[in-house]
C-alpha cells in the first residue's frame, strides 16, 4: 500500500485500505504471508496516521456520518488487523506491531 | 451424551437408568421421602451433563458457576415434567431444558450473546451461499454442496453450523434445533482450513475489515451525493471547489464499481466454481 506523509480524507483512506487489504488476500493465497503481513501493517499505520485528523476531516462536514461512528469503525477495523498481525508474527519479532 | 456408556446390549445404559428412576418417580403412592430420595438420585446422576452444558457457555463471560446453577434449574424442571410416555430419552429432553435456563440467564443478564465478529460474518457468507443455491437449483442445498461452495471441508461447515445454532435462543428455532439438541460452538481449530499460510480466522478477519471499510465507504457516498444536493452545494459545505466534488465523486464511483465487479465475481465462483479454471 502506497503511504503518503499528507493526509488523506476519509473516502481516500477507506480507498487505499481496501486496496492494501485486498492485496494482503492475495499475498495470503499465495503463500507469502510475510508480505502479506507487511501491507496489513500498512493500513494500519494509515489509520493511525488519519485518526488525530478525524475532527478536521472537510468530508464529514457534508457527510451526515457522526464521528463517533466513523471513529467506532476504524477502531474495529484496527483491531481485527492488529489480530491478524499477532496471529501470523512469531511473539518475538512483535515489537514492530503498530501501537 | 458422551459420558453415556453402551450397556451389553448396545442401549445407553445411563438413559435407562434415568428411566428406570423415573417410572418409579411416577409410581402411584409414593412416600414424600422416597420422592425426594429419587429426584436427588436422578439430579445427582445429571450433574455431569449440567456441566459440560454450562461450560459451552462460557464464551458468554458470564461466570461458569453461575451458567452451572441456571442449568440445575433447567434440570429439575425437567426430572418435574418428563413424560415417560413420549419416545424421547430423558437426557435428550434435560439437554433442551438445561440449555434453554442458560440462555435464559445470559439473556437477562446481558440482553444478548455476544457473537464473534468471524463467526457473524461466516454465517452471513453462509446464508448468502444458501440463497444463491436455493435460487439457482429450487431446493436447499446438501451439506457437501454448501461446503463446496464456501470452500470449506464438511467437517468445518458442520461446526459452524453448530456453532450458529448454538447462538440461537431457546424460543427462536427450536423445531430445527431438535434435530440436534446439543449445539456448541465451534472451536477455531475445527473450522480451520489446511493452508497455514492463510487459516480462516485470518481471512474472515481480514474480509470482516474490509467489508466494514466498503460499508462505511457507502454511507459516505449516499450521504455526501444522493440527498438531492449540487457538487457546488457539497462543495460549499465541505469548503473546497466544485471540480473537488467531482474528483472526489468519480473515484468513489469508481471505487464501488470495482467492488461491486469483485461482489459479482464472488458470488459467481461460488455458485459455480468451475468456472474459474
Amino acid at each position: 500500500m502506497k503511504e503518503t506523509r499528507e493526509t488523506d480524507d476519509l473516502l481516500a483512506l477507506i480507498e487505499r485500505a481496501i486496496d492494501g487489504l485486498t492485496l494482503a488476500v492475495r499475498r495470503f493465497e499465495a503463500e507469502d504471508p510475510r508480505r502479506a503481513i507487511a501491507h496489513v501493517r500498512a493500513v494500519v499505520r494509515a489509520i493511525d496516521h488519519y485518526a488525530p485528523h478525524l475532527e478536521g476531516d472537510p468530508l464529514l462536514r457534508g457527510a451526515p456520518i457522526p464521528r463517533e461512528d466513523v471513529r467506532t469503525t476504524l477502531g474495529l477495523v484496527r483491531r481485527d488487523l492488529c489480530d491478524v498481525i499477532d496471529g501470523c508474527v512469531p511473539p518475538a519479532s512483535r515489537a514492530a506491531r503498530p501501537d | 451424551m458422551s459420558d453415556e456408556r453402551p450397556s451389553p446390549k448396545g442401549s445407553p445404559r445411563r438413559d435407562l437408568e434415568n428411566e428406570e428412576i423415573l417410572s418409579r418417580l411416577r409410581a402411584p403412592g409414593l412416600r414424600a421421602a422416597d420422592r425426594a430420595a429419587l429426584e436427588e438420585q436422578l439430579v445427582a446422576r445429571n450433574v455431569g451433563l449440567v456441566k459440560a452444558i454450562a461450560v459451552r457457555f462460557a464464551v458468554s463471560g458470564e461466570p461458569v458457576d453461575d451458567l452451572i446453577q441456571a442449568g440445575y434449574i433447567g434440570l429439575l424442571n425437567a426430572v418435574t415434567n418428563f413424560d415417560l410416555a413420549h419416545n424421547t430419552r430423558f437426557s435428550t429432553y434435560a439437554t433442551h431444558l438445561i440449555q434453554g435456563e442458560i440462555r435464559h440467564h445470559i439473556r437477562d443478564r446481558h440482553g444478548t450473546i455476544r457473537i464473534p465478529q468471524w463467526v457473524q460474518t461466516m454465517n452471513r457468507r453462509i446464508r448468502q451461499a444458501e440463497d444463491a443455491y436455493f435460487q439457482e437449483h429450487g431446493r436447499p442445498p446438501s451439506l457437501r454442496a454448501l461446503a463446496q461452495a464456501l470452500e470449506l471441508t464438511d467437517a468445518q461447515l458442520a461446526a459452524l453450523l453448530r456453532g450458529r445454532d448454538a447462538m440461537t435462543y431457546v424460543s427462536i428455532d427450536q423445531e430445527r434445533r431438535a434435530s440436534d439438541p446439543n449445539p456448541t460452538l465451534p472451536t477455531l481449530e475445527e473450522v480451520l482450513p489446511d493452508s497455514t499460510a492463510f487459516p480462516l480466522e485470518t481471512r474472515v478477519r481480514v474480509l470482516a475489515a474490509i467489508e466494514r471499510l466498503a460499508e462505511m465507504q457507502q454511507r459516505i457516498v449516499r450521504g455526501l451525493f444522493y440527498q438531492g444536493k449540487s457538487q457546488s452545494e457539497v462543495g460549499q459545505e465541505l469548503g473546497i471547489s466544485q471540480r473537488q466534488v467531482s474528483r472526489i465523486k468519480g473515484r468513489a464511483i469508481d471505487e464501488l464499481r470495482q467492488a461491486l465487479l469483485r461482489l459479482g465475481q464472488d458470488a459467481r465462483t461460488e455458485r459455480d466454481p468451475e468456472a474459474e479454471n
